[in-house]
């Protein structure tokens, strides 16, 4: 018997109720705490009636088949009788933390995607609460249509990681076992780097990533970096600032697509923009992969021109260029350039990844877990782009457990590249979780958990420091129980 | 020159009539000496608003300003339906109904992306919030919202609806209508009769496998219990697809069910067009046989034999029969399901609900496209009758429509939730198109408070729903 469960055993404060199931327990401000201790019990009582036989089953739901023939597997919860009982939010930064909670105790953690709104999660609360966690897939199907491309592919993608949290916490095994087991043991990081105008130091500042030990590097190398330059860029007049994200209007450069801001780049700029890229070559050698990614909203014949300028520099890749929906386009730069090309961080679901591969209209995709589905979905992604010859990397910028559970699902798929890391630069990230060696990513790696799960548990104290303003700690979501809705999308 | 015209466009949250900001618009328009160049770099609504400066309208469009979005949510007179209303600075309100079935939500979702937007530009707020709509009853907010926003238009310029889609094909839209059905052929029959008394001119009925699912030897592999095409559990024959059920029919559930289509047509003739709908839940070679053993009954339409989005499997129904094959009510958008339909003449006819295919611009690009593509045209409809009215304008506006589904035909205090239409809504199986602005009828807020589903209020403050904290940008 593992040790964990036999010091869990004796802790005595399960409450029981009626119907035999065990409750967890509320701290008296409503939070509930952390603890596994529920439903264990029960299912041992279970597994000693022992006088079942298989074929008292054959008509039984398919948990119970599950739970009576893997009955003396160590676990840490009665996989049959679990129950999703709640979904509630902590909102650190931009990033909505998640968790799912059970009759039993245990819970699932994940995180709604950076810049997404809570509301995309609790929006499947009624969809969710009284289910079994283990069943993934068929709960996946259910909420599917709920997400879509973006930040709305967040709330079904942080439930997704959620659930498999669960089902790995509720079987005891690491999620990436789930998963047909891993391809390694640990997984490659790559980073980003704060923009600077200087081109030396710029380059600096990556050569800084590199003796940091990451070995694969990304910078933006984009045309707001010439945009004050006379003689650099063609119809910019129009677009004013030239802001890359922050603007909301959706007549703004920041919401425009690249095809129609006619903005074009010129020999100049073409020259201005190489020169980043060059001196950063000679400050980190040709070793390293070294991908670009920002480069502005322009049109594919520009993108062209600059891509063309960009080959002496071997780039691992050239990120985002168009959006991701202009297919054909897409083929035309990758057809034209011998650099690889990349795109996918927006797109929701495998089958939405499949023309770009079919197609190969790039050369990687490039999910961002957090939108592309949750973890089963992104390792589809990459064993689909597998079948073409296509890699993948992984876009991430959300919290430590999206990017671990990212890290189980990398680690079990072949063709997977590297991991994006976006909190290089933030002393508080790796803070927000326990229960792994810390750093987590160390010399541009990470370490497979290997604890059942997800393989880590909250700072409460930490998560609590970082809330956004005006959010609660896993306040309650009573008003998200039922939603009056007819789900079926077919008749 | 623009300093006093801003002065004048100060807008005003006053919400009590549209009587302020007609009077602002006058004040505007007797401003007079405006030339055209002045206009050159302003936005579009400012042209427009010069260049139109002697139509009569209810309201100063350039300066209308969405400031809020509330819900009144109604059954029994209808599906449960939210009723959304989209409330401007200048007094003037829009209608839709989020469709039957939906939650409320869907519309509420997408208010935070209206707020302090102008609602004439209906494509444009359409493209921000087309992304939160989805198949099913999701398309509900956004296509309830598309209508709230053209009949806000239409109420700012002092139009009816089907004029701001390019005009009219038609004076009356054609409507169709089910009945209750009866396991009696016979019984079912006169229902059917009974609607034709009524005036209607085209009929649909439910022909499936749970009126002969206690025939012995008729149904193979069907699951025990009812066959209810409506429950919410997940792996129930409900929400299992056709293709999956493996549920199979025997000759003799084949000649069954034709006896219904024979006693049909025996007592109520040829000449009246009749489609039949809920079939069951079963795969493309059943769905085959029955749409061949139907031949000589000349039906309007098989629908929904199978779900929309195989394609592939529709095609080969299709091809198999001279029966006519239909389905789309649950499509949202027509590059969402609907252009490879017809792309690939899957189906003879389609058959999109205005509530959940993007609203009523959408539905007639719908409309359009299928009639590029020799394909037909009908509109499914359940919900109240703002969206039926909505649906009209976009019907009438629509050159290769057949028929729009009127789903409340027992229902008489449906048509009583709105005013501002002579007489009855319905009349001889046809519909007037509105001529007044916008959609061209109020909600009698009387009624539709006797039909609030349980807890719920008549337009209630939303403020919750103000703000949301997203990026919504698609791409990178």
């Amino acid at each position: 018997m593992k040790k964990a469960l036999k010091k869990l055993l004796q802790q005595p404060s399960i409450t029981t109720t009626e119907d035999g199931t065990k409750r967890q327990r509320e701290s008296p401000d409503g939070e509930s705490t952390n603890q596994a201790e529920g439903g264990r019990r029960d299912f041992l009582q279970k597994a000693a009636l022992g006088g079942l036989s298989l074929g008292g089953f054959i008509n039984r739901p398919v948990e119970e088949t599950l739970a009576y023939s893997s009955q003396r597997v160590n676990r840490y919860s009665a996989p049959t009788e679990l129950k999703i009982t709640d979904l509630r939010i902590a909102q650190v930064g931009n990033v909505p933390l998640l968790r799912i909670d059970t009759n039993q105790g245990i819970y699932g953690l994940g995180d709604v995607r950076d810049g997404a709104d809570k509301r995309y999660a609790l929006f499947l609360k009624s969809r969710l609460l009284g289910e079994n966690p283990c069943n993934v897939e068929m709960l996946f199907k259910k909420i599917k249509q709920f997400g879509h491309h973006g930040r709305q592919g967040g709330g079904v993608s942080g439930v997704e990681m959620a659930l498999w949290d669960l089902a790995g916490k509720a079987y005891g095994v690491p999620v990436y076992q789930l998963f047909g087991g891993k391809y390694r043991d640990k997984v490659r990081i790559y980073v980003d780097t704060p923009t600077v105008n200087d081109p030396d130091q710029f380059a600096q500042r990556m050569k800084e990533r590199v003796d940091k030990g990451f070995t694969i590097l990304k910078m933006d190398v984009g045309i707001g970096l010439i945009k004050d330059i006379p003689g650099t860029l063609t119809n910019t007049e129009p677009w004013g600032e030239m802001r890359g994200w922050s603007d909301r209007e959706v007549t703004s450069y920041t919401q425009t697509m690249h095809p129609f801001t006619r903005v074009q780049v010129t020999d100049k700029g073409i020259e201005l923009l190489t020169e980043y890229v060059a001196k950063t070559r000679e400050q980190v050698g040709y070793e390293i992969p070294l991908g670009i990614d920002h480069f502005g909203h322009m049109g594919v014949n520009s993108m062209i021109r600059l891509g063309e300028a960009l080959e002496p520099y071997n780039l691992c890749w050239l990120e985002d260029m168009i959006p991701w929906e202009f297919t054909e386009q897409w083929k035309t730069i990758t057809d034209r350039l011998d650099t690889p090309t990349m795109t996918g961080e927006d797109i929701y679901l495998e089958k939405n990844f499949r023309n770009l591969c079919m197609n190969r209209a790039v050369d990687v995709v490039h999910p961002d877990p957090g939108s592309a589905g949750g973890l089963l979905e992104t390792k589809k992604v990459g064993d689909m782009a597998e079948e073409y010859g296509v890699a993948m990397a992984v876009h991430h910028a959300a919290s430590p457990i999206s990017f671990l559970g990212t890290v189980h699902a990398v680690a079990a798929t072949q063709n997977f590249i590297a991991l994006e890391h976006h909190s290089v630069d933030n002393e508080w990230w790796e803070s927000l979780v326990t229960g792994i060696d810390k750093p987590i990513v160390q010399n541009g790696y990470v370490n497979v958990p290997e604890k059942p799960g997800i393989g880590i548990e909250l700072n409460e104290e930490a998560v609590k420091e970082h809330l956004a303003k005006g959010e609660k700690y896993f306040a309650p979501t009573e008003e998200w129980n039922e939603l009056r809705s007819w789900d079926r999308i077919w008749s | 020159m623009k300093n006093p015209l801003k002065h004048l466009l100060k807008t005003s949250d006053e919400q009590s009539s549209s009587e302020s900001g007609r009077r602002d618009f006058l004040q505007k328009a007797s401003l007079g000496g405006l030339s055209l160049g002045a206009f050159m770099n302003s936005p579009i609504e400012e042209t427009l608003e010069y260049s139109t400066q002697k139509v009569n309208r209810y309201s100063a469009p350039t300066d209308l300003k969405i400031t809020d979005m509330r819900i009144a949510e109604i059954s029994g007179v209808v599906f449960r339906t939210p009723i959304v209303r989209i409330y401007t600075n200048q007094g003037i309100v829009g209608h839709g109904d989020v469709r039957d079935g939906a939650a409320k939500e869907y519309a509420l979702f997408l208010k935070s992306r209206l707020m302090g937007e102008n609602p004439c530009n209906v494509e444009r707020l359409f493209k921000i919030i087309k992304q939160f709509g989805h198949h099913g009853r999701q398309g509900g907010g956004v296509s309830g919202v598309e209508m709230a926003l053209w009949d806000l238009a239409g109420k700012a310029y002092n139009v009816p609806v089907y004029q701001l889609l390019g005009g009219k094909y038609r004076d009356r839209v054609r409507v169709y209508c089910d009945t209750t059905t009866s396991p009696d052929p016979v019984e079912y029959a006169k229902r059917m009769q009974g609607r034709i008394d009524k005036g209607y001119t085209a009929l649909k009925m439910d022909i499936g496998i749970n009126l002969i699912k206690d025939v012995p030897g008729a149904v193979i592999n069907a699951p025990e219990g009812e066959l209810k095409p409506y429950q919410y559990e997940y792996t129930q024959y409900n929400r299992t697809q056709h293709p999956f059920t493996n549920v199979q029919i025997t000759d003799k559930g084949i000649e069954k069910l034709m006896e219904f289509l024979d006693v049909m047509r025996s007592q109520i003739g040829y000449e009246i067009p009749m489609g039949t709908d809920h079939w069951g839940h079963f795969g493309v070679n059943e769905a085959i046989k029955i749409a061949r053993a139907a031949e000589p009954y000349n039906l309007a339409y098989i629908e929904d034999i199978i779900p929309w989005h195989f394609t592939d499997q529709w095609r080969e129904i299709t091809e198999s029969s001279t029966t006519p094959t239909q389905t789309g009510e649950d499509i949202y958008t027509l590059e969402g399901g609907f252009k490879e339909l017809i792309d690939r003449r899957a189906v003879d006819i389609v058959h999109p609900d205005p509530n959940t295919a993007g609203g009523i611009l959408e539905t007639k690009r719908i409309g359009d496209y299928a009639s590029l593509n020799g394909i037909g045209f009908m509109h499914h409809h359940a919900a109240g009758p703002v969206s039926f009215l909505g649906s009209v304008h976009s019907a009438a506006a629509t050159e290769n429509f057949k028929w729009l589904e009127h789903h409340a035909v027992d229902k008489p205090q449906w048509e009583k939730l709105v005013t501002g239409i002579d007489g009855p809504i319905v009349e001889n199986g046809y519909v007037k198109v509105p001529e007044k602005p916008g959609i061209g009828v109020e909600l009698n807020e009387e009624l539709v408070k006797e039909f609030l589903v349980e807890g719920e209020e008549l337009f209630a403050p939303t403020p919750e729903w103000d703000e949301i904290r997203a990026w919504d940008r698609l791409w990178s």
